[in-house]
């Protein structure tokens, strides 16, 4: 081998070394700051004024926005869910994307719905809307029917229709808690600096027992491959996005389960309907534009209130959400790729935008092209099986100290798994999980990638659903 | 040494140290469940057991000797279980007062006061908490100095144990600061508002006395809101005052306490809100029409008329909203202005007929004796026809009882809508 390309991968033996050293230095900083913050966090919780709120005329009403696309057999509980949190104003608004399936006739028919004539103001550009549905006694419940246009498009209708200052989107497939809402708006209401953006956690609902929308019983779910991303949402929400916040350097709330105010949602713009994922790319733009017009602003996260969320049980469909997910970022920070670096958005392009293209979008990159030169280093007796070994351990051992942190974490505030049993799958799947799953999550990113840079950046449905019996 | 054995020293030594940590984080996690699965056991049973206890005190009236069974050193587990035994019974109400004493004689009172001076911000927070959900009185001169404190969060906290405790020295503590609190963005208004609610009806008279002082338009517009959700008459002169307010949100907060409780104002009050129809701020105009439609005042019809085409769409709404609940002569102001040129406002008034069920009146009018009033419904539901508001015709045309109506219905509906 010519030794312009043993000096090639020794080079990118090093880099690639290098860069997993400050990643994971970055990690365990995070993990520190968001240590301190749940733990405050937590201690705060026992005189937060919930219960004034919850009794308070003052409290902003709220419109919770379901956009569903194709969702007959879960829309049901979602909508029983949402109209049964304790919040003392809301409205449910339920956009049918178009549904191709019996999603209407199910409301209608459910719901004992009528069709009503309303005033629709395009304020932000929709696809055309066909009808309106609502029951005079379910007055806080509207189903708006309209034109396939996507998530995003679904979002800015829902905006569009809502009277409130605040609304709150709501995936089809989610079920929010009873106080979800109320402890999402409390940090909101407090806050002297206004806070535009507020999104709280979402964990997996599979496994958990539901009943007339609400919860009844929190178990685990029998797949391997949900116990997986059980693991890795509460490692994920619990310390990844609670670092950041500490930071105000939140760039993705989950569309899943956010709380935005309407007045700075419309001057911005609304939802872009061309990204792959809605809410990073809105979040992105809420900084940008608050940055620039000197707004005072916040955008929070909060690590108690949840909303719990199917996850997908079969690999297809969650390599398609996984590939939807990073292609969604590819785009969110290559759209706005003027703020990288750049002093005039301070804080938000020198760290939090390097950080996110830097660590969140090129880690899979690095890691997949890691895999394949340390394995050809050894294959060329550039590297030793003794040095091999020792690197792959390393590696697995520390991805299995974030994973026993954030279940750590967990343990210590909020423990919604109640049961010995519950404990111990958690730490053994949190430990199994850097043996396969990790690596394969990291090629479907590096996938995505690929599909950026050909050009192949559609939206790929993943399927829900299947994993629940309807109550 | 060689290169290669100091770099796999350094890398063993790394493993070595992640795997402690990893074996260190397991140990922890599952000692902390087992521990706290013990303690909280042990806290039920004590709950449970003081439980039975204070209310064998409250209920024999053993008070104040048989109180000295119940005290624990601070912050033991017997003394977290008789804490919240005594929420409990706070939260009642029925032995709310004995249990404030019960506070008070075992020392609670004087510990969380000692830790409201604390310069830990949340340990201080959580101490002003208690203190306010203990309702101690006593303790509202150690807190009202808090509401002077740098910190927003102490500022909040504090505000709202005063407005729990509910004390009349509080309220003035709150009310005097007020301006200054909110000028220096100390606590939010939304905060505020709640707690000045939780002093309920009894804080009326101060709470207009000091609105009356405030020069202060935010502080002013503040108390204002406090008293629309109290709905009370009592605040109806104060409010009117502020009608001439330089200050739009002052104008608007008046028009609600009036909208809210000025049902029976005399007419001289109620036209003053009239003026208000006309305010350059569209904010204003809404809160007027929303007071307007409540107090059902009939002069109001042209002027609310008049708002149909207002250029704020909120305003419309409202106008309309308040013509179908205050009007006997709704149907002729709508179709006099349903004959104008603004969609906007032609479809403002349609959903408001359909929202308001007023649409329900004009099908039943299609067979009215009152052959005019026949007419103008017929004519109102063709317009609603022609901008496509026409589900309540459609279906009527299917299920409706009456044979003849639902013949003049089917005609209206066989007119082509617009595109």
């Amino acid at each position: 081998m010519s030794a312009l390309a043993i000096a090639l991968i020794i080079g990118v033996n090093y880099f690639i070394g290098i860069y997993y050293g400050i990643v994971n230095l970055i990690y365990t900083i995070l993990l520190v700051i968001s240590l301190s913050v749940v733990l405050r966090h937590i201690r705060r919780i026992k005189y937060s004024p919930i219960k004034d709120f919850i009794a308070s005329p003052e409290t902003p009403p709220i419109s919770i926005l379901i956009p569903a696309y194709n969702e007959e057999r879960i829309i049901l509980r979602t909508i029983r869910s949402a109209l049964s949190v304790n919040y003392p104003f809301f409205e449910v608004i339920v956009i049918n994307d178009g549904s191709t399936d019996e999603t209407l006739p199910t409301l209608i028919h459910t719901f004992k719905l009528r069709r009503i004539d309303r005033a629709y103001r395009n304020i932000l550009k929709t696809s055309p809307v066909r009808g309106f549905y609502y029951h005079p006694e379910m007055p806080n419940l509207l189903v708006v029917d309209k034109e396939n246009g996507g998530k995003s498009d679904s979002l800015n209708c829902g905006i569009n229709l809502s009277r409130s200052p605040y609304f709150c989107t709501v995936d089809a497939d989610s079920i929010l808690e009873e106080n979800a809402l109320i402890k999402l708006i409390t940090p909101v209401v407090e806050s002297t600096v206004p806070v535009i953006a507020c999104g709280g956690v979402v964990r997996g609902l599979n496994g958990i027992e539901l009943r007339n929308g609400g919860i009844m019983e929190i178990n685990l779910p029998r797949s391997g491959l949900a116990m997986f991303q059980i693991v890795e949402y509460i490692r994920a929400f619990l310390f990844g996005r609670v670092g950041l916040d500490a930071m105000n350097g939140i760039l993705i709330l989950s569309g899943a389960f956010s709380l935005f105010r309407k007045e700075a949602v419309v001057e911005a713009g609304g939802y872009r309907v061309k990204n792959v994922t809605e809410d990073m790319e809105l979040i992105i733009k809420l900084h940008k534009h608050n940055i620039e017009k000197k707004n005072p602003y916040r955008i929070k996260f909060i690590s108690d209130p949840v909303c719990w969320t199917e996850v997908p049980e079969n690999l297809r469909m969650l390599g398609r959400q996984r590939r939807r997910w990073h292609l969604g970022l590819m785009q969110s920070i290559l759209q706005y790729r003027s703020v990288m670096f750049n002093p005039k958005y301070g804080k938000l392009g020198l760290v939090i935008f390097p950080y996110y293209f830097l660590v969140e979008l090129l880690s899979p990159v690095v890691e997949i092209i890691g895999y394949v030169v340390v394995f050809l280093s050894y294959f060329f007796g550039l590297l030793s099986f003794h040095f091999l070994i020792l690197f792959l351990t390393l590696a697995i051992f520390y991805g299995i100290f974030l994973s026993t942190a954030g279940i750590y974490l967990e343990e210590i505030t909020y423990r919604r798994y109640p049961k010995w049993s519950h404990l111990l799958r958690l730490l053994f799947y949190g430990v199994l999980e850097n043996f396969g799953y990790r690596q394969i999550n990291s090629l479907w990113r590096f996938q995505a990638v690929l599909q950026y840079l050909v050009g192949m950046r559609k939206w790929e449905y993943v399927e829900k659903g299947k994993n629940h019996v309807i109550a | 040494m060689a290169y290669d054995d100091r770099v796999s020293i350094i890398l063993i030594g790394i493993i070595a140290f992640v795997l402690l940590l990893i074996t260190l984080l397991l140990a922890v996690t599952i000692y902390r469940r087992a521990y706290h699965g013990k303690k909280y056991k042990k806290l039920d049973r004590l709950r449970d057991h003081y439980m039975e206890k204070v209310t064998g005190i409250l209920e024999h009236g053993k008070m104040p000797e048989g109180f000295a069974g119940l005290a624990s050193r601070p912050n033991s587990l017997a003394w977290q279980a008789v804490e919240s035994v005594l929420h409990v019974f706070i939260a009642d109400g029925k032995y709310g007062d004995q249990a404030r004493v019960l506070f008070q004689k075992l020392g609670y009172v004087d510990f969380y006061e000692k830790k409201a001076k604390s310069r830990n911000r949340i340990t201080k927070a959580t101490a002003v908490d208690k203190l306010g959900k203990m309702r101690s009185e006593t303790s509202t001169g150690k807190l009202i100095p808090l509401l002077d404190d740098e910190n927003p969060e102490i500022v909040a906290v504090a505000t709202r144990s005063l407005s729990k405790i509910g004390s009349d020295k509080g309220l003035h503590g709150i009310l005097e600061r007020m301006p200054k609190l909110l000028s220096d963005a100390r606590i939010t208004r939304k905060t505020l508002e709640t707690s000045l609610m939780n002093f309920g009806p009894s804080s009326l008279p101060t709470l207009i006395e000091c609105g009356e002082r405030y020069t202060d338009p935010m502080p002013r517009a503040s108390i204002l809101e406090v008293l629309s959700n109290m709905k009370t008459r009592e605040a109806l002169p104060f409010a009117l005052t502020n009608f001439r307010h330089a200050d739009p949100e002052v104008r608007s907060k008046a028009l609600k306490v009036v909208g809210a409780a000025g049902a029976e104002l005399p007419e001289a009050d109620k036209e003053k809100a009239l003026l208000l129809l006309d305010d350059p701020v569209w904010f204003v105009r809404l809160q007027a029409a929303k007071a307007l439609g409540n107090l059902k005042f009939g002069k109001a019809e042209d002027a609310l008329a008049a708002r149909l085409l207002d250029g704020s769409w909120q305003v419309r709404n409202a106008a309309a909203m308040a013509l179908t609940m205050a009007s006997d002569k709704a149907a002729d102001i709508f179709l006099r202005t349903l004959d104008s040129k603004d969609r906007y406002a032609k479809e403002s008034i349609c959903e408001e007929i359909e929202k308001t069920n007023f649409v329900a009146k004009l099908i039943d009018h299609l067979d009215s004796k009152d052959k005019a009033l026949a007419g103008k419904s017929a004519e109102i539901l063709k317009i609603m026809h022609s901008l496509n508001y026409s589900t309540p015709l459609v279906e009527y045309g299917k299920t409706g009882p009456d044979e003849r109506i639902r013949k003049e219905v089917e005609r209206i509906l066989r007119m082509e809508p617009a595109a």
